[in-house]
């Protein structure tokens, strides 16, 4: 018996395919074996080889899930190359497809009952075709993966460096210490500090681009020819992201590897990439030079994608809006503290995280006011604060002349129908377990706005209506809407009493590019028309300056540096903000940069 | 951690005092049976009672009483004596423990040889037939009750009157020093008995805790390693699965130690389990009152064992 076996390739249930079965790989599955398809480990050999050589071919690539309502096909047709020593940037929207390409590259789609066909030739071996067994001999050897989310990819309970060393003595043979030895140096090689203590590391004490370091060391562990990086920076900051990519970028030139890298952000693949293919509903779209492709797409989807980043990078339009001099909203050495305790019985205060450190600025009435920061930075934590769902450790919040943080009872219920939140997740800010009318009937009913249920449910269809949607779907329930709906239905929310400050905290990270654009277009079209007074916050740099007058940079739970208008962009005078404005992958200085071909 | 642990200990001790003085005070308070009327038999005289109640010391104030059974536990770790043998309730449940601790053990060693591996495959083999076979049987021997089960063992499989003349029949029980060989065989069908139910729960967590757990994604990166499935299966699948297991496991042991009465009377093991059955049959307080110290004592240890497991196993817990 085997239990842990997995089903064989070649054989497909469906019968469907024919497989170009070859029977007799070249690669050897024997442990220990480095001489696999001419897999020499010497980085000199490969490097002075010619530069290129097809590495990767994938011809009509599908792969399908069954499902309840009938096969979902995840990819549709997907043909590409990649060349030794280059860079395909595989870009698209969530739901396209890419990372399921990527996975199906080393089988590891078949886990999940995935129907693969078509072919993948890596280095004259058809992919698909190989067995588990063999394709086990592959995976981490010569083609190696790295994952979006560097937490929950490494093993919670094994330290960085017994991982790093079995990925290692998964395919040399190697003694433990020497392995060990190894992972040190790898470590070292992805510029880990300190690398023989954090070796020993649990992956929960590193931060999260130390993670991805160490995600990327075991990648490389076995000197693979390609990787495959799956939104390697999806989960990190800005500035680290630009850390990321630039590691990628030189390991990749000392090793003549090839990476393929798979992300939705275009402003990441226009740095990195050679050449781009832009996937849709699971074929793709457009093929080519990445050049040519950002500066001359020929697909109507690409065009459409790069012209919503375009929108978001360009400089807003001149607004139709004129913010009043006097200040709505005024905040005064604003101060939250949270303290770490310890101890056993008596717990005793340790010491504090300064959450937020004395931030003060105003926000004028109808204006549009951001906050741009990384996370930790302290910007969720102000808004929450000014819109007093915490208490502030010290300092003031004043709104319409009022001290916030002192109104009891009726004056707080009343200022709550004055401020209110559009929150990041709208997956998870909105009740499951409610119909989106009752959603937004609730701050209706308990503000008594309305005089009975028929006039509450006539304003749900107003705003409704006022963000796009429709008023028929009031008795839906929030999961039967897409993130973008969903996100709407957050806003709506927001707007359900009037407020006169609307705060929206990170409301389109969550979201795609084509749907960003949309949302924000919204916003702006509801303070227009609302006489809406906006505080934005984000980590986008790009989003930020789409939409607001004047921005906060905050770090560490202050502000750095306080601009309007484009100033912040052009002449940025404090040097982290210079920092964020070089790390942020832009698309349009990618095409600045670009000679036409 | 060591003054985690300390403190927890400290805890249980006071812990133990309240269960100590709540065990008293109910049974002297509620309207159980009256020892001394039992004691005295059918017919026995008023006075008969009077005399009897007056020998055991029920006669005084409560609080006496209370007051001298407290000092003499804590003082002097003396449980106080059987009303009805007179015997000292410490050695009677020393004595006892060793049948005990066999049972348990026993059962324990059996339910997790079998439940864990069949859970694993279960997990493993989604859906199959054997899966679905595994845990339908699970759930068969969940619902079964343990005396039940005992009495269907016995028919079929006791030397004295069951079908199949395999195991001795009940009440065959030695001391493992005796005669080992006897008190092996007297025990096999008793540890099968036990550990049925708890193999089928331990089959299903394990099977649930790991189907989570596969899919995670370092489950994925250590495909994407190359490691074989066997390796991602055990190494980094049921490792990171054996969590709720652990915890389970302290609890259970903990439980049973404080005696198996369902099995131990089928079987008639000499138990600690047997021994509280019987005092409250007779209404003998201070046999029961330190059968209750006791299993109470066992449940504390298994608590504070568990955290201290959940810590060793969980990296992310420990360092809070």
């Amino acid at each position: 018996m085997r239990p842990f076996s997995t089903p064989e390739a070649g054989r497909d249930d469906a019968g469907r395919r024919d497989i170009n079965y070859t029977g007799t790989p070249s690669l050897r599955a024997r442990r220990g074996s480095a001489a696999g398809v001419g897999h020499d480990g010497e980085h000199s050999a490969r490097t002075a080889g010619t530069a290129t050589e097809t590495l990767l071919q994938v011809r009509d690539l599908r792969v399908s899930y069954p499902s309840e309502d009938g096969d979902v096909r995840a990819v549709d047709g997907v043909s590409f190359e990649l060349a030794r020593g280059r860079t395909l940037g595989v870009v698209g929207e969530s739901g396209s497809g890419k990372s399921t390409v990527a996975l199906s590259l080393l089988g590891l789609t078949r886990f999940d009952d995935a129907n693969v066909s078509g072919s993948a030739h890596f280095a004259g071996t058809d992919l698909l075709a190989l067995d588990e067994r063999r394709l086990r001999a592959l995976r981490g050897r010569d083609v190696a993966i790295v994952f979006q989310d560097p937490l929950s990819s490494l093993h919670p309970m094994y330290r960085v460096g017994a991982q790093i060393a079995e990925a290692i003595r998964a395919h040399q043979d190697m003694a433990k210490t020497l392995a060990r030895a190894r992972a040190i140096e790898l470590l070292e090689l992805v510029g880990i500090a300190r690398a023989s203590k954090r070796v020993d590391a649990y992956p929960h004490e590193l931060s999260g681009g130390q993670r991805q370091r160490v995600m990327i060391a075991m990648a490389l562990a076995n000197d693979p020819r390609l990787l495959i990086a799956d939104e390697p920076t999806s989960a990190l900051d800005v500035t680290v992201q630009a850390q990321i990519l630039e590691l990628l970028r030189r390991l990749q030139r000392e090793r003549g590897m090839a990476l393929m890298l798979v992300s939705h952000d275009l402003g990441v693949v226009a740095e990195m990439a050679d050449e781009i293919a832009v996937m849709r509903a699971g074929q793709i779209v457009e093929r080519g030079p990445a050049a040519r492709v950002f500066t001359a797409p020929e697909h109507p989807y690409t065009i459409g994608l790069l012209r919503a980043i375009e929108n978001l990078e360009a400089a807003p339009r001149p607004g139709a809006r004129f913010p009043s001099e006097e200040p709505l909203l005024r905040v005064e050495d604003l101060r939250k503290t949270f303290p770490i305790d310890r101890g056993l019985m008596l717990s005793r205060r340790v010491g504090e995280v300064r959450a937020v450190d004395g931030v003060s600025f105003d926000v004028r009435e109808g204006e549009t006011f951001g906050i741009v920061g990384e996370s930790g930075s302290g910007k969720s934590t102000t808004a929450r604060l000014i819109a007093r769902l915490l208490e502030p450790t010290a300092g003031m919040v004043r709104f319409a002349g009022a001290d916030v943080t002192t109104l009891r009872r009726a004056e707080l219920k009343r200022f709550r129908s004055e401020v209110q939140i559009v929150f990041q997740d709208p997956y998870s800010s909105l009740n499951p377990r409610r119909t989106i009318g009752a959603i937004l009937a609730e701050p209706l009913q308990i503000h008594g706005l309305s005089a009975d249920r028929a006039a509450r449910a006539r304003t749900v269809a107003e705003l409704l209506e006022m963000v796009g949607l429709r008023p028929e779907h009031a008795g839906r329930y929030p999961h039967e809407f897409s993130g973008g709906q969903r996100q709407r239905i957050g806003i709506a929310r927001a707007l359900a009493l009037r407020p006169r400050l609307l705060i929206a905290d990170e409301p389109v990270s969550a979201l795609d590019v084509s749907i960003q654009a949309q949302i924000l277009d919204l916003l702006t079209d509801l303070q227009r028309r609302l006489g809406l007074t906006l505080l934005f916050i984000s980590h986008d740099l790009s989003v930020i300056r789409h939409m607001c007058d004047r921005v906060a940079v905050m770090r560490a739970g202050r502000i750095v540096e306080l601009a309007g208008g484009e100033r912040l962009y052009t002449a940025p005078q404090n040097p982290y903000t210079r920092e964020l404005l070089e790390a942020v992958p832009s698309v349009r200085r990618m095409r600045e940069r670009t000679i036409p071909v | 951690m060591t003054r985690y642990v300390i403190r927890r200990i400290l805890w249980g001790v006071l812990l133990l005092i309240a269960v100590a003085a709540l065990t008293f005070v109910l049974f002297r308070i509620l309207p159980t049976a009256e020892p001394a009327r039992l004691l005295g038999g059918r017919d026995a005289s008023p006075k008969a009672i009077a005399d009897i109640r007056a020998s055991r010391g029920l006669n005084k104030p409560l609080i006496d009483q209370f007051w001298l059974y407290m000092r003499e536990l804590f003082l002097h770790g003396n449980l106080g004596y059987s009303y009805y043998s007179g015997a000292s309730v410490r050695s009677l449940i020393f004595n006892r423990l060793p049948a005990t601790l066999s049972l348990t053990i026993g059962a324990a060693i059996v339910w997790l040889a079998i439940g864990l591996p069949i859970g694993i495959l279960s997990a493993v083999r989604r859906r199959s037939r054997s899966d679905r076979a595994t845990m339908g049987a699970a759930l068969l021997f969940i619902s079964a009750p343990e005396y039940w089960l005992g009495l269907i063992a016995l028919y079929l499989f006791a030397a004295d009157i069951g079908q199949i003349h395999i195991f001795p029949g009940a009440g065959a029980y030695t001391g493992l020093t005796a005669d080992p060989t006897k008190w092996f065989t007297s025990l096999v069908l008793p540890w099968l008995v036990l550990a049925a139910g708890f193999a089928a729960i331990y089959a299903r967590v394990m099977r649930g805790s790991l189907i989570d757990t596969m899919g995670q994604d370092f489950v994925r990166t250590a495909r994407a390693k190359g490691l074989s499935e066997r390796r991602v299966v055990l190494r980094h699948g049921v490792r990171a699965a054996i969590g709720p297991i652990a915890t389970m496991f302290a609890l259970d042991i903990g439980v049973l130690l404080g005696g198996a009465i369902l099995v131990e009377t089928v079987f008639q093991i000499p138990g600690v389990g047997r021994l509280n059955y019987e005092a409250i049959t007779h209404a003998d307080f201070p046999i029961i009152q330190g059968t209750v110290l006791l299993a109470a004592a066992f449940i504390i240890v298994a608590n504070i064992v568990v955290d201290i497991a959940y810590a060793y196993l969980d990296p992310r817990v420990r360092f809070s």
